[in-house]
């Protein structure tokens, strides 16, 4: 009688207890906590490490049987854009968008805006190949067509 | 035997006296059932304590509850570079003003101001404990209506419980010195989300309605009163 007693006790409070511990949705890792560190310390050290973690939360919420939270694809793509990695990021933000509808707007705008980074970028380099291209033949005195091969 | 239900009685009244009454989510939030909102954006928090790191840390504590109560939020880090980069470095500036066009930039369908009204750590020579005191409003980007709010204190208590005093001392030095304030964070926000109607992702969406809330009898004079003590 006694344990039965205990037994309900006992249930009562981990059924209390449990109330506001639901079982997850989505696979978190340790985002918050790296995401903490990146907030207190702002260097690269901890930027690097919580672009890993989102990397890890991406790669391995499968294999917990979790989804990927809303958000992380598009923090992710994020920090790749940060690093000038503009093609992954609109992949990333992309996925975001397939998952996630209610993100599509946003994301359209930050692919949008990695798409000119994008194409900026190329022009940039264009126009240096260019410069490079054209001193050369200055230089070796061929002023003629050589321009026109190096666009590839 | 009688002890045992004399345990169980207590339990249920510590468990219970917190209340002062309980009232369906539906009844309590009904905007949230009729506008029934699917993507947030978290922005910000506002502080006005002095505690000023608090306000970076507590906004990383926000992501989980709200997406695990089956809402898109809009990644919090993400957001919050976005506005540095029209110019908004303090949600404060944003409070007074109309937030339709967050529809517009975000597509998003609500907007969360959460405030930090309270953050005081006090330490006496075996122990301490934090007082933390929260404010959330969440605000229709269609209506302008505030959706759902909820305002929150509790203490968390610091004080290790090894029985030996010597040690006790020294543990409450160390965790003085310590003192992650984010872990304590997560556990006020947890408690925060149990009255928040649940959104698209979850599978309750829109049959929580009836679900009861449970408002807890506000002791707005505890802390000090512990603080005296």
């Amino acid at each position: 009688m006694r344990c039965k007693y205990l037994a309900l006790t006992l249930l009562l409070v981990v059924g209390l207890g449990t109330g506001c511990q639901k079982k997850p949705m989505y696979y978190w890792a340790d985002y918050s906590q790296t995401n903490y560190t990146l907030v207190k310390e702002q260097t690269i050290q901890a930027a690097s490490e919580h672009t890993t973690e989102l990397e890890k939360i991406i790669n391995e919420a499968d294999s917990h049987k979790l989804a990927v939270p809303p958000g992380i694809y598009c923090e992710y793509g994020f920090m790749l854009m940060q690093n000038g990695n503009y093609k992954e990021a609109i992949a990333q933000y992309s996925l975001e968008k397939a998952k996630f509808p209610e993100s599509a707007c946003l994301m359209d705008r930050l692919i949008a805006d990695a798409q000119s980074a994008l194409e900026k970028e190329e022009k940039a380099k264009e126009l240096e190949e260019n410069q490079d291209a054209s001193l050369i033949s200055e230089e070796q005195g061929l002023s003629q067509d050589t321009t026109t091969k190096s666009e590839e | 035997m009688q002890r045992y239900f004399i345990v169980l009685l207590l339990l249920i009244v510590a468990f219970g006296s917190g209340c002062a009454k309980s009232i369906p989510k539906e009844e309590l939030f009904p905007q949230m059932y009729t506008e029934a909102p699917k993507s947030i954006v978290v922005l910000p928090p506002m502080n006005i304590t002095s505690a000023v790191d608090a306000k970076g840390y507590y906004s990383t504590t926000l992501a989980e509850p709200f997406s695990e109560n089956g809402y898109y939020v809009f990644s919090i880090p993400v957001t919050s570079e976005l506005l540095k980069s029209e110019g908004v470095y303090d949600t404060e500036l944003l409070y007074e003003l109309p937030v339709a066009k967050f529809h517009d930039y975000f597509g998003a369908d609500a907007v969360l101001f959460t405030t930090i009204n309270k953050w005081d750590l006090v330490y006496y020579v075996i122990g301490g404990h934090l007082a933390v005191g929260f404010d959330c409003e969440l605000r229709s980007t269609k209506t302008e209506n505030i959706l759902w709010k909820h305002s929150r204190e509790l203490i968390i208590n610091l004080t290790p419980s090894s029985g030996n005093l010597l040690v006790d001392i020294i543990a409450t030095a160390i965790n003085a010195a310590i003192v992650d304030y984010i872990d304590y964070a997560r556990q006020a926000n947890y408690l925060l989300m149990n009255d928040m109607p649940y959104g698209p992702y979850h599978k309750e969406h829109l049959q929580d309605g009836k679900k009861p809330v449970i408002i807890p009898y506000q002791k707005p004079s505890k802390a000090k009163e512990d603080n005296a003590g």
